[in-house]
């Protein structure tokens, strides 16, 4: 299954709608702006994210992610090259002390940072779904890249190949641009119930163009 | 479902036994359970602050980055993390270590009891010691990094 055209205009709309209030909220608490933009959303299977991943000389190895449970299942994450990490942490924090690992403080401030931004994507997922679900408190992973962190939510013999949404996730704050990625993994069934409610909102969106 | 009172009472006991600060709060962001952790770091004992409006009580905690947020974990079931580096402390109380005067650092979570989103698990963490050693490696490294006069005066070492 792979998503039309219209359906990854229509998700990446929902989800930088999501991100734009994730965005204002990140502003207020760090005391300067702070932008958020998902350029374009794309659906790939775990195992085409796991070659891109390899291929990739910045392994995205700082991971903040969250499980949730419900009528959707999976889990959802939020990962940056160590690296940028780091220096988006400390630019965030204002912490102004030369550091080469990540401390208490950073880690705090990516824990809050993946929460918000998470529970924003979550919530654009929720609402286009219409359903609700459990989440888990946020995990801050450095041990292994952000392929990794999604594969070991999988069980060990997944009756099909999972399938992940996956985003560049834009951050620019005091005129510097961080990015990282955001990947939603879903349990099997799970994207089905996402392609069908894109299906529905573009049927309703054109059927409201044609009444105008 | 939401919990009862019989649940409620076991949680009380189960959390009694943590060495985390931890209490029950309902959407009204009253307090429902009040772990005695809680109640020796605040100084609040149990019954006084059962019943209490948490925003009323502290209001830092009615400020949009707590209140906002707070309210998302009862209407989507999101749980909140209060990083000590954004926020210092969710429950004011004095720091355990260092100087008595000094705030109780805190790392804090918030997530929903259970699938009703009728009450929410609010997790406290005391962070003090390990900011206060990572405060004093930060200034060693300062140190390092910024010679001192007497070496600005001996020049680079000769071998």
């Amino acid at each position: 299954m792979q998503l039309t055209r219209d359906q990854q205009d229509a998700f990446t709309e929902l989800l930088n709608i999501g991100v734009g209030r994730a965005a204002a909220s990140l502003s207020e608490l760090v005391g300067e702006r702070v932008e958020l933009y998902a350029p374009r959303i794309v659906m790939c299977s775990l195992k085409a994210l796991q070659e891109l991943v390899a291929a990739n000389t910045a392994p995205f190895q700082t991971v903040i992610f969250q499980d949730f449970a419900g009528q959707l299942s999976g889990r959802a994450a939020l990962a940056f090259p160590r690296d940028a990490a780091l220096s988006f942490g400390q630019l965030l924090g204002h912490v102004h002390a030369p550091a080469t690992e990540m401390d208490l403080d950073v880690n705090g401030i990516l824990m809050e940072v993946g929460n918000i931004v998470l529970n924003a994507v979550l919530g654009t997922v929720g609402n286009l779904a219409d359903s609700q679900f459990f989440c888990t408190v946020p995990e801050l992973s450095q041990q292994a890249n952000v392929a990794a962190v999604m594969a070991s939510h999988v069980s060990a013999t997944p009756s099909q190949q999972p399938t992940v949404f996956l985003a560049d996730a834009q951050f620019r704050v005091a005129k510097r641009n961080t990015t990282g990625s955001i990947v939603i993994l879903f349990e099997v069934g799970g994207i089905h119930s996402i392609v069908s409610a894109l299906t529905t909102q573009l049927n309703e969106d054109r059927g409201s163009h044609h009444v105008a | 479902m939401s919990p009862d009172a019989s649940h409620l009472a076991l949680y009380r006991e189960l959390l009694d036994l943590l060495p985390l600060g931890a209490c029950i709060i309902d959407r009204n962001l009253e307090v429902a359970a009040w772990n005695a952790t809680l109640a020796s770091w605040s100084g609040i004992p149990v019954p006084e602050a059962l019943g209490t409006n948490l925003p009323q009580r502290f209001p830092h905690l009615a400020t949009w980055c707590f209140r906002d947020r707070l309210a998302q974990v009862f209407t989507s079931g999101s749980p909140a993390v209060f990083s000590a580096a954004f926020h210092r402390y969710f429950i004011p109380a004095s720091a355990r270590i260092g100087s008595r005067q000094s705030q109780m650092i805190q790392q804090t979570t918030v997530r929903a009891l259970d699938a009703s989103l009728s009450h929410a698990l609010v997790v406290i963490q005391d962070v003090t010691a390990q900011y206060l050693q990572m405060e004093e490696l930060r200034a060693e490294r300062t140190r390092r990094a910024t010679p001192s006069a007497s070496e600005l005066a001996d020049g680079p070492c000769q071998d």
